[in-house]
């Protein structure tokens, strides 16, 4: 029974969390990078320019992974849901629905990180494949693009591994924005966490392991790219020692764990006080 | 008593400075009790608490022998239709329903019945495939009706239900709880109309200020209130020749002088000072230009105490 109650209170959250405003901004947020590339395109096509050929292609999306999805487009993507989730019922005033339903509360918050999960993991692995899709439609056409991803070159591999990384990143920014929705009425927090992670090729080794988009990119393959071939991206390429993937896996779990830990906590003790009929 | 289903036992609830509800210690038992005072005297404080929504700073709540606080299980037995008119808008009538009450975990099946047949008993069928938000105010009360109702629970929670309803529409809710009421659950309604709340029930519970003020039937609640001391306000061109004169009146219990054209006199019978300050303001010849209650809580609870013997 428990199990269908969690379903229950998941689909719902769905439904509700696709009606937001907020979904609006991430659905614009996750195509950002397709309008882009279908630009190139028109734009390549109109001045019968030829594209780049598929080894500077596959550094330029591994480049767009680590500089646009991970310190850009997961990051206020995941926020923004996990924040959302949690704050449309406080926002709306309609969190007494979700007292009075005979589910536990901590199934409520699981199922919404559920929800949260479904719907930004989808709109993000649809957001990173068609990417990649379009930019090899754009530059090799369709017989190339299968060919690169079974072929040798086995991108589909190199997909799913970056894929993995995205939907981590996803949970644990989720978890972050989650735990915030729980306790802030807006987004504030988010901008000045961003700055953060994103000051990290320029931190100190030391404090770079603070960050956790330096966990991210140590699960990626370090160093991406030769160092003679990085130009102009140099800057932003991780500087020092990656973490182990046990590290990683260590902290960001941690990290995780506190952060719905927090959101449930604050969801324990809430209350629906309807302080206008009060004296 | 064996049919207790609610328990108040000291219970407080403050927000911050202002007074909820104050040390109330109510025993409320199967059947219709109405829950009747004048805005802001407690009435949804203590239904949020029965309901699970708040928990007490001080004593405790108990429904059927339980904390109503995180258990889950015990919201089984109750349905709360809160004065809250937030819905989720984009939702129609019926997906409202069903997805409120899958989270029952009883099945899909289950949920598409009961919702049905809630939204049925409350003539909602024709628009049950229509987003709430272009609802009438009358039709958002019966979908909170309808969802407390569907589950059938034992406990049975209406705040102000009859608000935004027409006439007939009352008249069809009344006849459903007083038939609920008879089924032998528990039903505690609220609401700022005497009238109608003595149509379904003459057991009251009226409160006030934060304080259960009286209970018991409505006739024994006027008789409490009797021995209540309201505080009446007059402002005339000699107060103290008043105040002597009404000191001697057995039914004034004392009368002090604000300044040199006020008194506010305490009684426990108003009806009878009133009669009385008519022979005085007569025979003195004073000019009085105000006669009020001086607390406004107290006297809307007079008011409605006033309408029922209109009735």
């Amino acid at each position: 029974m428990l199990f269908r109650q969690i379903i229950a209170t998941t689909r719902l959250s769905i439904r509700r969390l696709l009606f937001t405003r907020f979904m609006v901004a991430n659905l614009l947020l996750a195509a950002l990078p397709i309008i882009i590339l279908v630009l190139i395109g028109i734009s390549l096509h109109f001045h019968r320019m030829s594209g780049p050929d598929i080894g500077t292609l596959h550094r330029y999306l591994e480049q767009l992974l680590r500089m646009f999805y991970l310190h850009f487009i997961i990051f206020f993507v995941a926020i923004i849901s996990g924040f959302a989730i949690v704050r449309q019922d406080l926002d709306d005033r309609t969190l007494h629905y979700l007292i009075l339903v005979p589910v536990p509360r901590w199934a409520v918050i699981v199922a919404k990180f559920i929800a949260f999960w479904v719907v930004t993991a989808a709109t993000l692995l649809a957001s990173l494949w068609l990417t990649y899709i379009i930019a090899m439609l754009i530059v090799a056409g369709p017989a190339a693009t299968v060919r690169d991803l079974f072929g040798n070159e086995l991108w589909f591999v190199v997909l799913l591994r970056e894929s993995g990384v995205l939907l981590l990143a996803m949970t644990v920014y989720g978890a972050i924005g989650m735990a915030a929705g729980s306790v802030f009425k807006s987004l504030v927090f988010a901008p000045i966490l961003w700055v953060w992670e994103s000051a990290l090729p320029w931190l100190p080794m030391g404090l770079k392991r603070l960050t956790l988009t330096h966990y991210f990119h140590s699960l990626l393959p370090f160093p991406t790219t030769p160092a003679s071939q990085r130009g102009a991206w140099s800057a932003i390429e991780i500087v020092g020692v990656p973490a182990t993937m046990l590290e990683c896996f260590v902290v960001l779990t941690i990290v995780t764990i506190i952060a719905v830990g927090v959101a449930l906590l604050v969801f324990w003790w809430r209350e629906c006080a309807y302080v206008e009929e009060a004296a | 008593m064996s049919d207790i289903t609610i328990r108040l036992l000291g219970a407080s609830r403050w927000y911050g400075e202002i007074l909820g509800i104050n040390k109330i210690n109510v025993d409320i038992p199967s059947g219709i009790t109405g829950l009747v005072g004048p805005n802001g005297s407690g009435k949804s404080t203590l239904m949020n608490l029965i309901c699970g929504l708040m928990q007490p700073d001080q004593g405790r709540v108990l429904v059927h022998g339980e904390d109503p606080w995180n258990n889950a299980e015990l919201h089984r037995k109750i349905g709360y239709c809160t004065q809250s008119d937030k819905f989720f808008e984009n939702f129609t009538g019926r997906q409202f329903m069903e997805s409120m009450l899958r989270m029952h975990g009883r099945g899909e099946a289950w949920a598409r019945h009961v919702a049905a047949e809630a939204l049925d008993r409350l003539t909602l069928t024709d628009a049950a495939n229509r987003c709430i938000r272009t609802y009438s105010k009358g039709m958002r009360q019966r979908v909170k009706v309808a969802l407390a109702l569907a589950h059938e629970p034992d406990v049975l929670i209406l705040d102000e239900p009859f608000n935004g309803l027409d006439p007939v529409g009352r008249r069809e809710l009344i006849r459903m709880f007083v038939e609920y009421g008879r089924e032998g659950r528990t039903v505690l309604v609220s609401s700022h109309v005497l009238h109608e709340i003595e149509q379904m029930t003459d057991r009251i519970l009226m409160m006030s200020n934060g304080y259960v003020m009286a209970e018991g039937a409505v006739r024994e609640v006027r008789d409490q209130l009797r021995s209540h001391p309201f505080r009446v306000l007059v402002r005339c061109n000699a107060p103290r020749r008043l105040a002597a004169r009404l000191l001697q009146e057995p039914h004034v219990h004392g009368a002090e002088l604000d300044d040199d054209r006020s008194v506010t006199v305490v009684t426990n019978d108003p009806d009878s000072l009133y009669l009385k300050l008519n022979d005085v303001v007569l025979e003195e010849k004073l000019e009085p230009d105000l006669v009020t209650l001086a607390d406004e809580n107290v006297s809307s609870i007079f008011k409605y105490l006033a309408g029922r013997e209109h009735h």
